[in-house]
């Protein structure tokens, strides 16, 4: 197997998937957001976010932090350090895969 | 996909004034900066420098918080119950550091360029180059900021437009030397970023609504 196909091959698969690679890329760029920028930002409903967040935090990539802004319950999230070493490990792997 | 990572990642830059807040303390600052230099020019010509000073900061401290509190408090109440709340990521590092560099290097340019050029004036009152200067200097600089920052909204274009004719009628209708002109331009000039931060807020609010808590 040539070294591109093997990047291919080793991306992480829970990154890669569009939905998850679009919170994770958010994420990236903030030090920290709501839940509403993300819903606002990728677009997604709520389920299909949530799900989405829940399968990145189990991975330990996503820290997700229940509090409140006054009365309103908020959700602010983070990528962890584990998120942030993996997201750029993943591009890593996309730049030499292509 | 790169461009893409790299596209999402940009994103948050414009999502910083997606309520026109930034263009609005822009202006701000530019109309403290017209009315402090109205008031310089109405200090007694034997005035201290301290006076010139006081008048300044005196001026631009309190516009300053005020532009800072008001931006505060607008994303606050109306921008993060509406599309979110985003934080920046602390600066450090080399590329920090790199950025106060360039930033420096720009401003040094600046700085000697606008001193040549003023001194440039006095010897060629005809050719008169700080005022062209500025004639191309606020438009441009202005359409950088539609392009990097607001290239969805076509309007802007409009303004920079108006910005450009509106400040070459204001230099055919001011006379005198780079200092007098320089009061009416900016008083223009952060009319003008006022209004186009203020109507970008009057849009970002027709097109959103507070979210209901439970999906926050």
């Amino acid at each position: 197997m040539n070294e591109q196909l093997r990047a291919i091959s080793e991306l992480d698969r829970v990154i890669h998937e569009p939905g998850r690679l679009m919170i994770v890329s958010l994420l990236a760029a903030v030090k920290e957001c709501d839940f509403l920028y993300l819903r606002h930002e990728t677009e997604m409903n709520q389920g299909n976010l949530s799900s989405h967040l829940a399968r990145l935090e189990e991975t330990g990539y996503v820290e997700i932090e229940k509090t409140y802004r006054g009365k309103v319950p908020q959700t602010l999230l983070r990528l962890t350090r584990a998120g942030r070493a993996a997201f750029d490990q993943y591009r890593k792997g996309l730049k030499t895969a292509f | 996909m790169k461009d893409q990572v790299r596209a999402y990642q940009d994103r948050l830059k414009r999502y910083d004034n997606i309520d026109g807040t930034g263009e609005m303390f822009l202006g701000l600052m530019l109309l403290g900066f017209t009315l402090a230099g109205y008031l310089e020019a109405c200090l007694p010509d034997n005035a201290s420098r301290w006076w010139h000073g006081i008048v300044i900061y005196g001026v631009m401290i309190p516009v300053f918080v005020i532009g800072f509190l008001a931006r505060r408090l607008i994303k606050k109440h109306l921008t993060w119950p509406r599309t979110g709340y985003a934080a920046y990521p602390r600066t450090g590092g080399k590329s920090w550091w790199m950025g106060m560099v360039a930033v420096f290097v720009v401003a040094l340019v600046l700085a000697l360029g606008s001193a040549y050029l003023l001194r440039y004036a006095r010897w060629h009152p005809a050719i008169n180059l700080p005022r062209i200067g500025l004639l191309i200097a606020w438009p441009a600089m202005y359409a950088l900021w539609v392009y990097c920052m607001d290239k969805h909204r076509p309007w802007k274009w409009l303004l920079v437009i108006f910005m450009a004719l509106g400040l070459v009628a204001l230099a055919f209708l001011v006379p005198g030397n780079f200092e007098a002109f320089f009061q009416p331009v900016s008083l223009f000039v952060g009319l003008i970023w006022l209004t186009s931060g203020g109507a970008t807020l009057y849009s970002y609010l027709r097109h959103t609504h507070p979210a209901i808590p439970e999906a926050q």
